[in-house]
């Protein structure tokens, strides 16, 4: 049985694994909310079982934004449990036309909290509205002052139970670390990806179908995705339990270097959107004497070695992992070389500008390896 | 000047929308429980406004609704045994715990499980019963039936809206960033930028934000954030999956637009040293600053022609764009340094662009009137 068990296990993938164990995790918890709430007979106890979920449906973005929205949530249920207290009291208390604003105090209040993404103002409108529909809606009257330091109690509860068994159970498995290094593995490989089909659009323009530019767009979007995950995992991740100091000046130091990507990834984009290879500026500036055969042989060799140079380029890109991992090339003195060919009167052509583009890829593809590689990257 | 700063925050409406998906589902269910009164619990408010709230998070009106189908699936069987088993608690954390493990730890259900997950926990204080059970799953068939039609009703009416809207963000992030980068005047940059707003947000969370405190310059900030924009907000049209065939449609009709926006601020890009190089850029090429205003003019009336559909669009002045080309072609490239070259190449490029974007707007506001 047990060997059957670790088949099953081992046809897993990492992520489903992690899956697994992240359930396990949040549904102890939740059930062990159940279980005090039951086995106590709280009064408005349903909110220790409510809170530990909320703080879990946060899951989805990692470990750290479980434990960045602890913080919102106590925040949040303390004001909102406040404001609908004094709502209710002194408002609706003297005259109950007050409770003809409260569809308006409910709408601004999500208008605010879509407008922000604050987390705590979520917390304030599902705190002040949750207990305030239940008093207006039942048919026992429920003191909301009563209960005002009981869903507090509850929360600081379900919050409690949320992080201890975040800490205790699988810890690992609602890590963003391994999201961090597989969107990072994602955009360096789709940045490979973009360099060989743009060159492949600038030195072929044939080769640009509906299909192929559809197929471009898909890997430019994949670019984008991926890096937006990693904003969106950075947020977060700061606040994890095993989060170290180090790991952070490496995340800022590719932050850094994906912008200046990202930048070159628009110039070269740009360039086979527009334009197309020429191979006129590798002849010299005295070229009225060579014969056109040597001239077409000239701008054919050159345009090989861009070819071999660029897919060497692509490639490093696709495997910048090896790279980081201390592997060099000399891809950057390639595109050099082919730099330095140029004729100096052709430097107003997109063929040179788009070389050049080539040669700050490598150079920034060498830095950024030599700097995981050489652990240097507060420099 | 308020209303103003009210639509920067907002410049495509999402928030508002979202807001209004948020308030009408509780309004139509407090109008429910008002006329039947007692049957409902207070979930016939809060169950709608929610599960449309978590359906935004998916992109297409199949998966939304599948996911909705799941969740209020999902509610009305566990709200039903918690109703029935609710006198033997371990019986009942035992059965909930094997029921949601498995569908949490799915990758394809996870995040409407969880949802599941939260909600049952309310159920739990509810009176309990094989009647109530039931009482409450026809109650759960009426919030799905409130939450479609809602979700169709919201698809149906506000996806034009919204597109439009979208695009004329995005152009007037383009242009943001274009007179950043080319403004002759540098000290209006600040006034003259139509978006500023969307960069002063109080209590704000957001993931661009927090990746920004790296960069060390201004320019380096603006341009990411333009960029985010741009990903982000063009998501609608890039990703979202329409179910009405006017909104695939109008989808069809701007979609070309927006890739003419991610390729114009790619020829901003080129630009972005214009400022270390502005001298010796208008030494070279005197018309210069009559082609940047007359750009930032077209941009203008691009936007305003897009958005109120009042007028046909003007093309750009041949005579300036000519006197600066052929300025350009008389140029020494020799002396010239790359980042120079880059400028007048995104130049060139920019003035294309806008050609074809002027083309597909006239075009596009007859197709939009046929919709």
């Amino acid at each position: 049985m047990m060997g059957a068990d670790s088949r099953i296990m081992y046809k897993m993938t990492e992520k489903q694994i992690s899956y697994v164990q992240e359930s396990l995790c949040i549904c102890i918890a939740i059930c062990f909310g159940i279980a005090i709430y039951l086995g106590l007979r709280l009064r408005h106890g349903y909110w220790i079982p409510m809170t530990t979920a909320i703080m879990f449906l946060a899951a989805n973005q990692g470990q750290g934004a479980i434990i960045k929205k602890t913080m919102d949530r106590v925040l949040g249920t303390l004001t909102g449990a406040l404001l609908g207290f004094l709502y209710i009291k002194i408002f609706m208390y003297s005259n109950y036309h007050w409770g003809y604003l409260l569809p308006f105090i409910w709408f601004l209040g999500f208008y605010i909290y879509f407008v922000t993404s604050n987390y705590a103002l979520l917390a304030v409108m599902i705190t002040m509205f949750v207990p305030m529909l239940i008093a207006i809606m039942t048919i026992d009257p429920i003191g909301i002052g009563d209960t005002l330091i009981k869903r507090i109690a509850c929360t600081g509860l379900g919050v409690f139970i949320a992080l201890i068994a975040e800490y205790v159970i699988y810890r690992r498995a609602s890590s963003a670390a391994p999201a961090m290094k597989h969107n990072t593995k994602t955009f360096f490989q789709s940045q490979g990806e973009i360099i060989s089909l743009s060159s492949d659009f600038f030195m072929d323009p044939q080769q640009k179908t509906e299909e192929s530019v559809d197929n471009f767009r898909k890997q430019v979007w994949g670019f984008v995705s991926s890096m937006s995950s990693l904003e969106n995992i950075y947020l977060s991740i700061k606040y994890e339990f095993d989060y170290e100091k180090e790991q952070d000046l490496f995340y800022q130091y590719l932050f850094v270097h994906i912008a200046k990507l990202n930048r070159n990834t628009r110039k070269l984009m740009g360039l086979a959107g527009h334009d197309k290879y020429n191979g006129s500026i590798f002849e010299p500036v005295h070229s009225k004497h060579i014969a056109s055969r040597n001239k077409d042989r000239l701008a054919l060799s050159n345009l090989k070695k861009l070819k071999e140079a660029t897919s060497m380029l692509s490639t490093k890109y696709k495997n910048i992992i090896q790279y980081f991992n201390g592997r060099t090339d000399d891809c950057t003195d390639r595109v050099k070389n082919i730099l330095n060919a140029i004729n100096p009167e052709s430097k107003m052509t997109p063929t040179y500008l788009y070389i050049e583009v080539l040669y700050e890829f490598s150079k920034l593809a060498d830095e950024l390896s030599n700097a995981v590689y050489n652990k240097t990257f507060s420099s | 000047m308020h209303a103003y700063r009210l639509h920067q925050l907002d410049p495509t409406y999402e928030c508002i929308i979202n807001a209004l998906k948020c308030t009408l589902p509780a309004l139509l269910g407090t109008f429910c429980w008002m006329y039947f009164r007692k049957p409902f619990t207070f979930f016939v408010i809060l169950l709608p406004v929610f599960s449309l709230l978590i359906m935004t998070v998916f992109s297409t009106y199949k998966l939304k609704l599948r996911n909705l189908l799941v969740l209020l699936s999902l509610l009305a069987v566990l709200q039903f045994l918690i109703a029935i088993l609710i006198q033997h608690y371990f019986m009942l954390i035992a059965v909930l715990f094997i029921i949601l493990l498995p569908l949490i730890a799915s990758i394809k259900y996870r995040y409407v499980s969880l949802f599941a997950a939260l909600y049952v926990t309310l159920y739990i204080e509810l009176p309990p019963g094989w009647y109530a059970g039931t009482n409450r799953v026809i109650e759960i068939i009426i919030v799905g039936m409130i939450a479609i039609v809602l979700q169709l009703f919201f698809e149906y009416c506000t996806s034009i809206f919204r597109m439009r809207a979208t695009i004329s963000y995005l152009l007037e992030l383009v242009l943001d960033a274009f007179y950043a980068f080319t403004a002759y005047d540098e000290s209006k940059i600040g006034i003259k930028i139509r978006n500023k707003y969307m960069f002063e947000r109080p209590l704000s969370f957001r993931a661009d934000f927090a990746v920004e405190k790296i960069y060390k310059s201004n320019s380096e900030k603006f341009i990411h954030r333009i960029l985010m924009e741009l990903v982000n907000r063009g998501k609608l049209i890039n990703e979202e999956e329409f179910y009405f065939k006017k909104n695939k449609d109008y989808k069809n009709c701007v979609y070309p637009m927006l890739i003419l926006c991610r390729r114009m601020f790619r020829d901003v890009t080129f630009m972005l040293r214009f400022h270390k190089h502005k001298k010796n850029i208008y030494e070279l090429l005197p018309s210069t600053k009559d082609l940047i205003e007359n750009i930032n003019c077209m941009f203008r009336d691009m936007i305003y022609t897009f958005r109120l559909d009042v007028k046909k669009l003007n093309i750009l002045k041949d005579e300036c764009t000519n006197k600066w080309l052929a300025e350009c072609d008389n140029i020494d490239s020799l002396e010239l340094e790359k980042e120079i070259l880059e400028f007048i190449y995104g130049l060139k490029c920019l003035i294309k662009d806008i050609k074809e974007l002027a083309e597909i707007i006239n075009d596009g506001c007859r197709q939009q009137n046929n919709v």
